[in-house]
């Protein structure tokens, strides 16, 4: 260690952490938060009408909201799941069975010639892989699906359930680190498992083809109308994660990923914590179910397996986690890349994403996000040190912490914060 | 609620017959320690004594196969801790300083200390919550104390060793626990620095009640009124530092046994066998 | 439950008992002894199955099964340690990059093969030496399960062997116990990093190689392997192998009955009185009780799991994680 010495001047060491570049710092993140967003619109110019890349990106921003969602468990507070597909699922299948069931009932009014009914009843019109394996009548548990007032909320509430449960069950358990990532493996191929298994009832390993357009209070969402909407749920999202993140909450959450002994030695109830934020993460995994399968226009188990599972985890471990637009724009890149490589040459997608699991992991492992503001660093560093050239610098090692003079008499905790300690024990443990 | 039981009205913890078993190796043993509100006691013994098990019992870390902890915070019956989560134990007016610097790494210092301070714990609060005036003040005193003002927005991480040991105890500060568990604040400490550290654990121990482990016998010396001695999980000696330091089971434990009485003592150990 | 029924049953959980142990033990050594997390492993035992196809399919090589077993070996492990050299080397206390990274490698590995050898499923033939049964009363066995039974317990004994009477299985031992210490005796703790993870992972390429002639195979088939195989180290406690045994079998006896429960009379009539109709039934589980079992199974063995991180025969250690 080093001994003492005099200080001789201004502490050398500013502001350590954040890069300031002009101006009031708040101002400036306003703005660059409002361009952010406004980008996130530019594809519904760019690509207006165009039936295949306006769809497309509709995905990608469906898909966003889910590495959102992750980046939130993940990249704050350090909960590594491979399982987040299974709250994906539950949402994409509940409006895919709902959009299924609306189809069957638009082919049956066209055959007959009458307006469709929404109505579940015991005549119900059949999807076809129902029909395909002979099930006799829609299952009295998915035919009220079919209206999208009962089948959306329980797109979100299900997994919001399912997530509350088991995060409960688990982190009052102090299960964490390897072994949470791969009971939610394990948890996500059992869900995997019984969906490919039970094709009469959910379509399989084919999953569900040719949902019908969603339809929402009258209006139906069709490419540009879509495409507003999943985007503008994502900046809501957003906008709402980022209050979250920045409030004591979030600092509560960062502080369980560094450190969870200490948070409990502070006197929270880490589980409380991870459960809500799990839970919540589940729920918007259920939103981004929906949206995709909006988008997509079918509802595959795909959405179930463990390998999309640990591909939302590369988007977000891409674009940079702990950053929540780096998760937003790791899903875009990620999944652009996969389109575009998947067009130009066939079969190398996958070659292509086990590098980047590699890839980022050695290189890159605080995402392209990460990568830039080293960038931006070192840029900064080096324009300033050019700037003061010949000035030595002084040496940056910090030095030991020395009281400030005259602290012989070290000042105890005065008085005044008492008052706190006495009203908030007063409250109880 | 009247008291429960003969606990003597100025004692803030007591912990009783404890016994910590790990898989048959008993790193806690019967043990029988308590302190006196406002009292600071330093706990000192070889490795593998039970000082760190000790601390981790309290807190609730670590739960004992038999005895029980009771805690009496100020102006309340005592209760009984033994089975309580470690949030719920600190939140009763227990803190605890861990042997590595314990500091939240991603977070500044101010934020460091701002979840340190002394507010409602709860999920639904910390959502809502604001950084009033008066914890603000709370957390600028802190700052002012242990010398970190000018680094009050770096980050944890970037923090030498020593500043780090300082900022978890203006964590422990600003949590203003009533009985504060301190394990090893000077490892790594240069002699001027294990001063500072001393003299603003003696002051806090003017309003607090300190458990302090440590090895460094120089900062032992500084702050210690009274020291217990612990080995093999059992309280070996306990009393003034003089006394413990002369005391000669205490010298065999911490200096093996001396060459020329070996025989001696093997030949009384056989005959008591 | 009659005694034939009794028996084919335990029959079924000692070669399911069996398979799991085989595909688990490589991992049990990478992830239970040296805490590397290699989800690359179920593509391990795909290259091993895929070698061991190649060796004695007769458009191959032809080769004797026999021959096919340690090719399957060397193959795979070179692979292992390559991997080790290339990678898992700079990943050494990040636990969960290295999960990432070897799945990545896994994906490579999986195109790799399907661009070699196509995205079907490969068929492979049963040596005519290991056809056939041998019948036991009213149960017959077949030769090819007592086949696997004994290479499992074959590798179990090399295992053990290795690492406890070895020199260089000490030398593991202790730079897992304590690498600097380890180091400082002069153990160069690098060559026992990679060479342990080139044997654990040939071990998981001869264990494809016996599955590829059991099973057909296909590129993604490690993905089946995986999960479970996870499952059983984690069950079985870290570091344990005799506790990956354990779980080995308790799963794969698990497995067993719980198959057999779910297609016997009384279930079908507990669940018909409880409301289901016959129809649904036939449709649920009736075809599909295997499968069916092994979810229940895992679901099973995750509530235990979830209950006592520690596995089976944990002991209590003091930890800050």
């Amino acid at each position: 260690m080093t001994s003492a010495r005099a200080n001789p001047g201004p502490n050398p060491v500013a502001s350590v952490s954040k890069q300031r570049v002009l101006g009031p710092p708040e101002l400036v993140r306003a703005v660059l938060l409002v361009m952010f967003l406004a980008s996130l619109f530019v594809p519904a110019y760019q690509f207006a009408g165009d039936r295949y890349w306006l769809p497309l990106f509709s995905k990608f921003m469906a898909l966003a909201i889910f590495a959102l969602s992750v980046d939130l468990i993940w990249g704050y507070t350090g909960l590594l799941s491979l399982g987040q597909g299974l709250y994906f699922g539950l949402g994409a299948y509940a409006a895919g069975y709902s959009l299924i069931l609306q189809k069957a009932a638009i082919k049956a009014a066209e055959v007959t010639g009458t307006q469709p009914s929404f109505v579940p009843g015991p005549d119900m019109a059949l999807p076809d892989f129902m029909e395909y394996c002979r099930v006799p009548a829609v299952p009295g548990w998915i035919a009220p699906l079919i209206d999208l007032r009962l089948a959306l909320p329980l797109a979100i509430l299900l997994p919001l359930l399912v997530a509350t449960i088991f995060g409960w069950i688990t982190f009052r358990l102090r299960v964490k680190g390897v072994y949470f990532a791969l009971v939610t493996q394990a948890l996500v191929l059992a869900a995997f498992t019984i969906v490919v298994n039970q094709q009469p009832y959910t379509a399989g390993v084919v999953g569900m083809r040719g949902l019908a357009k969603l339809q929402l209070f009258g209006h139906t969402f069709h490419l540009e109308d879509l495409y507003y909407l999943i985007t503008s749920l994502l900046a809501v999202s957003y906008l709402g994660c980022l209050v979250l993140i920045q409030s004591k909450f979030g600092k509560v959450l960062t502080a369980i990923r560094d450190n969870e002994n200490r948070v409990l030695a502070l006197g929270y109830n880490t589980a409380m914590y991870k459960t809500f934020v799990f839970a919540l993460a589940g729920a918007l995994a259920g939103l981004a179910g929906v949206l995709y399968v909006a988008s997509q226009g079918t509802a595959g188990p795909d959405r179930f397996g463990i390998e999309f599972s640990i591909e939302v985890v590369v988007m977000v471990a891409v674009g940079g986690r702990g950053t929540l637009y780096g998760a937003i724009i790791g899903a875009i890149l990620v999944n652009l890349a996969n389109t575009y490589i998947n067009n130009e040459f066939e079969n190398a997608w996958r070659f292509i994403l086990g590098g980047l699991f590699v890839g980022v992991v050695l290189f890159l492992p605080n995402g392209i996000v990460g990568g830039g503001r080293s960038l931006v660093n070192w840029l900064w560093s080096w324009c300033t040190a050019w700037q003061s050239s010949r000035k030595a610098l002084p040496e940056p090692e910090a030095a030991p912490v020395e009281f400030p003079a005259g602290t012989a008499a070290i000042v105890p905790p005065q008085p005044g914060p008492r008052k706190i300690q006495a009203a908030t024990d007063a409250k109880g443990p | 609620m009247g008291f429960q039981s003969k606990i003597v009205p100025e004692e803030i913890l007591r912990v009783e017959d404890v016994t910590v078993d790990f898989n048959g190796f008993k790193a806690l043993n019967g043990l029988n320690y308590s302190m006196e509100r406002g009292e600071l006691r330093v706990v000192i013994g070889p490795n593998g004594a039970g000082k760190t098990t000790l601390l981790d019992v309290i807190t609730g870390k670590v739960k004992p196969r038999f005895g029980r902890l009771q805690f009496q915070g100020r102006d309340r019956p005592p209760r009984d801790i033994t089975r309580l989560a470690e949030q719920q134990i600190a939140q009763l007016g227990i803190g605890r300083k861990f042997q590595t610097p314990n500091v939240f790494k991603s977070l500044t210092v101010l934020e460091n200390l701002r979840l340190a301070v002394k507010a409602p714990r709860g999920v639904l609060p910390t959502l809502v919550a604001s950084f009033t005036a008066d914890r603000r003040a709370r957390v600028q005193e802190v700052l002012d104390v242990i010398g970190l003002g000018r680094k009050a927005n770096a980050l944890a991480g970037v923090l030498a060793h020593g500043e780090k040991q300082w900022l978890e105890l203006g964590m422990l500060m600003a949590q203003d626990p009533e009985l504060l568990l301190i394990d090893e604040p000077v490892a790594g400490m240069t002699p001027k620095e294990s001063e500072r550290t001393g003299e603003l654990l003696l002051s806090m121990a003017r309003k607090h009640t300190l458990l302090v482990i440590d090895h460094d016998m120089t900062f032992v010396r500084q702050i210690a009124s009274k020291v217990t001695v612990l080995h093999e999980g059992q309280i070996l000696c306990q009393g003034t530092m003089q006394e413990v330091q002369r005391n000669p089971r205490v010298i065999q434990v911490y200096l093996g046994e001396d060459r020329e009485t070996d025989a001696a003592h093997r030949t009384a150990a056989s005959v008591v066998r | 439950m009659s005694a034939t029924d009794l028996s084919a049953v335990l029959s079924n959980s000692l070669s399911l008992s069996s398979i799991l142990i085989l595909t688990a033990l490589g991992l049990a050594i990478t992830f239970g002894v040296m805490r590397v997390i290699n989800m690359a492993h179920g593509d391990m035992l795909m290259l091993g199955a895929y070698t061991g196809f190649v060796v004695s399919a007769p458009n191959y090589l032809h080769l004797n099964l026999f021959w096919a077993i340690p090719i399957s070996f060397l193959v795979v492990a070179l692979i292992g340690y390559l991997m080790e050299v290339c990678l898992i080397r700079f990943l050494y206390g990040r636990p969960l990059d290295t999960l990432l990274a070897t799945w990545g490698v896994g994906m490579v590995l999986q195109e790799t093969v399907k661009l070699a050898f196509g995205a079907n499923l490969q068929e492979t033939h049963l040596p005519e030496r290991l056809q056939g049964g041998w019948a036991i009363g009213d149960l017959t066995i077949p030769i090819y399960r007592v086949f696997i039974v004994g290479i499992t317990l074959l590798c179990l004994l090399v295992v053990y062997v290795w690492f406890y009477h070895t020199s260089f299985g000490l030398k593991i031992r202790a730079v897992v116990q304590n690498r600097s210490m380890a180091s400082a005796l002069g153990i160069s703790t690098r060559r026992i990093d990679s060479m342990t993870f080139a044997f654990a992972t040939g071990l998981a390429g001869v264990a494809g190689c016996i599955l590829a002639h059991l099973y057909n195979i296909k590129y993604n088939m490690g993905a089946d392997y995986i999960v479970e195989a996870f499952m059983v180290v984690i069950l079985g406690g870290m570091g344990k192998l005799s506790g990956a045994i354990a779980a080995g079998v308790v799963i794969g006896t698990l497995d067993s009955f719980m198959a057999k429960l779910l297609s016997t009379q009384w279930v079908e009539k507990l669940a018909l009185a409880m409301g289901m109709t016959q129809e649904n039934w036939d449709r649920i589980i009736g075809s599909n009780s295997e499968v069916l079992a092994s979810v229940l199974v895992l679901l099973i063995v995750i509530g235990f799991i979830l209950a006592r991180p520690s596995g089976l025969f944990a002991s209590k250690e003091r930890t800050y994680d």
